[in-house]
């Protein structure tokens, strides 16, 4: 039996599955604004009421603890040190927070271009722990392909002020794209104790409850990791939620099928894209408030619209506020909200019928037209904003940078899709959504929790990428900092296809995975000519372990 | 804030050789730079991604002989769509400027097209003029290129073209290829002073290029008063290039890009790909956006022995004060010369006839054949009818076309009419140009 748990803005979902895919109970728990521990362990009670703790193979939960740390700035404080070298001036770079700028320079094969001055450091680090910083996140353009400077920086704090928190950008993620590398850096640091603390409450809280199954947490990028794999990486949670749920739904389609996940929410609509049954990542990295980072995950857009968007009329049309204020008019609220207009049109049961006429009769009068033809209105409006993020998400995908003569002649193109809505207002939402593009449409009833669907049956995911410039004699892992001599040997690519996967088991022991077997998901070599002779190869290969879920949802449970 | 447009498009999966300088790994040490400064994610730039060039974007250009399918191959078509993709962005208002860093480079491919010159085989930046001026019905247009070769193809193509002024800085023809550009050649007569030549001594530095551009290049374009300047951003000058020998830094092109703000430039030649490119890229980049560029350092030492001042100003001098007259206007003008192609070692022999026009351009014929020999026999006819073509060098075009066809005597005859977007091939029977 597999439990997934997904915290919520407002609820909090749990499931319990086995493995043939069957659900054996679901919970919706109110999401404790102040206390997530309480809202997960709460949830999981109203879950297990009725199971036993030891049937349980596994729980995983998405969290919103970092994102909400973040907005928040409830982050510890610490200091960003970057080492930019010659190009844009720092000032400029989209730093989340003021950068220290560090003297010393690497190029982008490695060569070091000017040195690290150990008397900058030290008057730099001491007017930051002067300052009240506890730590320190190091990060140096092209320091993935030469770490010297950064590690140079942390012997020499951790020399000079021990107990110092030092977090080095090579170590956490490698690909280009320094200040995203800069800011990923930041975050890990600044929220390592936090999360940490907040996982160890969490295992004691299930241990307490009789559950000896390995705990997992979700990523941003749909797959999950062992508690203590995740606690290393914490930023790699953000955004897990939406993940969840782009999840739960490939759990309930049929194999490769192309779909867009509609999950309709209070006040953001959130639409994924799973093609082929595979689920689009981002190709840039997530952002979580000012901060861009290389962090992983799925391309999730948000339209502004959800069923509790309130709902006025302006000059005589009408008009969506921008954010919630609260919720249903027919649940309590104050403004007549799109969920109103649903339960008018009898497009959903939730709600006082009574105040969902009198919402939609205040706008229907103002616009002089009878109630049924202003709830009307009101979908369209929604239904176009829906439809607008729709699109641009198409565009945006449709419209990735291609590098390679091959890509442009295989361009992306989105074919025949189904919408397969979840979330609150999903049964009235969807077909209205659909028609509008034209498009098949799902929206079942235990798509209520897809997100904690998602949670329960997603798989372990990782990348490790490697990069050799077997000129220079060397190669490194990006996921990992690991910087290594080039073994001698004509080996080219083969070689390299040999060094990654030896890398990529090592890192599943690390992670706490077992068995997993990677996919190579990129292959490119360079010849490196000067004076018209080969001086050697850059060698660029990556492997994954894909998201994906464990085992679908019987159709049985579908319905 | 409009932002400035980049298309980015290194084609990692293309050469004209393993170890030519027009290799897979050209840019990959711009992407490095590029991706690793994080210049995508800054709110001054937007990226575009490439969409394939139409044939009859090609059409409208060149001539390609025997026949398109023996020319185009797919690079060639996402290079120069790359530039339209751009067009189409700064045309629509949706960008300030637009960079497209694109292989392969363009500028020595001329009017008719045999095979790979000069590592260019369409001409990116000519392609992208004609699109400007029959999809947004621009009227004048400026190229300056700013590659350290003369760029032959590009003033071929334009020579006979009156709302097109074409002004290349390079490297002294006598020390460089393709050994032209010489302040004599200043166009045909209906054209005359829209080719402006500026011919410079090796060793010239960023003083002297911004001394020419100021001096001659900027008041040539107020002069001429273009509704839009394209930029053939070769970056051979660069101090480093292996090519060519002089001595100009990332910081002399950011200050060039900032003078000359073009409103398209597109990458042309440099092969420096390590010591130039990613500084030089990066500095055009930064300078487009109007951002600060004084932070990007070559590795290299800055040259120190440039050629001083004092031998280009009367350098600049003498160009400024060449006899503006041009030659009389006589019926027809003829033209005849060789043109090598030293990729793919193919001889081509061209006579021209361009018809002196008070009305139009004037009609162009091209009588072309090719060989592996110098001299070979002309066997295919260009018939070209130029934007703004004339009712009377019409009908003389269409006498022609029916005479050609009657007597059998061409392998090939191009139908090339710009002014009416038609164009097809007629070898035996007639294929059209699509907009497919
Ligand atoms: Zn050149
Ligand atoms: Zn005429």
């Amino acid at each position: 039996m597999l439990i997934g748990i997904d915290v919520g803005g407002t609820y909090t979902d749990g499931v319990a599955v086995n493995e043939e895919g069957e659900i054996l109970a679901v919970a919706k728990y109110p999401t404790l604004r102040d206390n997530l521990l309480e809202s997960l362990t709460g949830c999981l009670d109203q879950v297990m009421s009725g199971l036993s703790p030891l049937q349980v193979k596994r729980v995983s939960v998405s969290t919103t603890l970092l994102t909400n740390a973040v907005l928040q700035d409830k982050l510890e404080k610490t200091a960003l040190l970057v080492i930019p070298g010659p190009g844009l001036d720092p000032t400029v770079l989209p730093f989340g927070v003021r950068p220290n700028v560090v003297a010393g320079a690497i190029d982008f094969r490695g060569r070091e271009l000017a040195p690290v001055q150990p008397a900058q450091v030290k008057s730099l680090l001491m007017e930051l722990i002067e300052a009240g910083h506890s730590g320190v996140a190091v990060a140096g353009k092209f320091a993935q392909r030469n770490n010297s400077h950064e590690l140079k920086v942390e012997s020499y704090a951790l020399e000079h002020y021990p107990g110092l928190r030092v977090e080095l950008s090579h170590r956490l993620c490698g690909s280009l794209n320094f200040p995203r590398r800069a800011n990923t850096t930041y975050l890990t640091a600044s929220s390592r104790t936090l999360f940490r603390h907040f996982l160890d409450q969490l295992e004691a809280g299930i241990r307490t409850r009789g559950i000896t199954a390995p705990l997992y947490v979700l990523k941003a990028d749909g797959g999950t990791l062992p508690l203590a794999a995740a606690a290393r990486t914490p930023v790699e949670t953000v955004y897990s939620g939406p993940a969840a749920s782009v999840l739960g739904v490939l759990a309930l389609l049929p194999e490769a099928e192309t779909a867009v996940v509609m999950d309709i929410g209070g006040s953001t609509t959130d639409l994924g894209l799973i093609l082929d049954g595979k689920p689009l990542l981002s190709s840039r990295g997530a952002e979580i408030g000012l901060f861009k980072t290389q962090v992983h995950s799925f391309a999730v857009t948000s339209a502004n619209v959800g069923g509790d968007t309130p709902v006025e009329v302006v000059g005589g049309r009408i008009n969506l506020g921008e954010r919630r204020c609260g919720p249903a008019y027919c649940l309590g609220g104050s403004a007549p909200t799109p969920t109103d207009a649903l339960r008018y049109l009898g497009l959903c049961e939730h709600g006082s019928l009574e105040l969902a006429r009198e919402g939609m009769e205040s706008l229907a009068s103002s616009l002089a037209v009878a109630p049924p033809e202003a709830a009307r209105a009101v979908m369209e409006q929604v239904v176009e904003r829906i439809a607008t993020s729709f699109r641009q998400m198409v565009q945006c995908w449709e419209d990735e940078p291609a590098y390679r003569v091959w890509e442009v002649l295989h361009p992306h193109r989105m074919k025949r899709f189904k919408i397969f809505g979840v979330g609150g207002a999903a049964q009235g939402i969807t077909p209205l959504v659909a028609e509008q593009l034209e498009a098949q449409w799902e929206a079942p009833e235990i798509g209520r929790v897809a997100n904690a669907l998602g949670a329960a049956l997603a798989v372990p995911t990782f990348s490790c990428s490697l990069r050799a410039d077997t000129g220079a004699g060397l190669y490194s892992i990006a996921e990992t900092g690991v910087q290594l001599p080039w073994p001698n040997g004509r080996g080219g690519m083969e070689q390299a296809r040999n060094l990654l996967s030896k890398h990529f088991r090592q890192r599943a022991w690390e992670l706490g995975l077992t068995a997993a077997a990677g996919e190579i998901t990129r292959e490119e070599v360079f010849n490196v000519v000067r004076d018209s002779v080969t001086e050697g190869r850059i060698i660029e290969i990556g492997m994954e372990l894909k998201a994906g879920v464990m085992t679908r949802v019987k159709g049985e449970e579908r319905q | 804030m409009k932002q400035v447009g980049l298309l980015f498009f290194p084609a990692f999966d293309w050469s004209l050789g393993n170890s030519h300088p027009e290799r897979e790994e050209r840019l990959l040490y711009t992407r490095d730079q590029i991706f690793e400064e994080g210049i995508m994610d800054l709110p001054q730039y937007r990226e575009y991604a490439p969409k394939l060039a139409r044939e009859k974007d090609v059409a409208r250009t060149h001539a390609l002989l025997p026949g398109p399918e023996h020319i185009l191959t797919p690079p060639h078509l996402v290079a120069a769509g790359g530039t339209l993709t751009l067009a189409k962005a700064l045309m629509d208002g949706e960008i300030e400027r637009g960079f497209a860093m694109v292989r392969p480079p363009g500028h020595h491919a001329m009017h008719t097209v045999y095979g790979n010159r000069g590592f260019c085989t369409i001409n990116n930046v000519a392609v992208l003029a004609n699109f400007l001026r029959h999809e947004y019905g621009l009227k004048r247009i400026a190229i300056v290129d700013t590659d350290v070769h003369h760029g032959d193809g590009t003033q071929d193509i334009f020579y006979h073209d009156p709302n097109v002024l074409y002004i290349s800085i390079h490297q002294d023809g006598r020390t460089l290829y393709p050994g032209s550009g010489f302040t004599g050649e200043r166009g045909g007569p209906r054209a005359w002073g829209q080719t402006l030549n500026i011919p410079l001594p090796p060793g010239t530095g960023d003083d002297g290029l911004l001394y020419v551009l100021e001096e001659l290049v900027l008041p040539a374009l107020a002069e001429f008063k273009p509704e839009l300047v394209i930029n053939s951003a070769g970056q051979d000058n660069h101090f480093t290039d292996p090519l060519a020998n002089m001595q100009i830094t990332a910081k002399g092109y950011g200050d060039l890009t900032r003078l000359l703000k073009p409103d398209l430039a597109v990458l042309e030649g440099g092969y420096a790909i390590e010591t130039a490119l990613p500084y030089v890229n990066l500095a055009i980049l930064l300078a487009m956006a109007g951002m600060d560029y004084a932070g990007i350092n070559e590795e290299y030492p800055a040259p120190v022995d440039t050629v001083p001042l004092s031998m280009i100003k009367p350098l600049v001098e003498s160009v400024r004060t060449m006899k503006t007259k041009a030659p009389p206007l006589r019926e027809w003008h003829t033209a005849e010369r060789g043109v090598f192609y030293d990729t793919e070692y193919i001889w081509e022999k061209r006579s021209e006839k361009i018809k002196g026009c008070l009305d139009c351009p004037g009609l162009h014929l091209t009588y072309t054949g090719s060989g592996r020999a110098p001299g070979p026999r002309p066997e295919h006819l260009v018939i070209r009818l130029p934007f703004d073509t004339c009712p009377s060098c019409r009908l003389e075009a269409e006498k022609t076309l029916a005479e050609a066809q009657k007597r059998g005597s061409f392998r090939t005859v191009y139908w090339q009419d710009q002014a009416g977007d038609r164009f097809f091939y007629l070898d035996g029977q007639i294929r059209e140009m699509k907009d497919g």
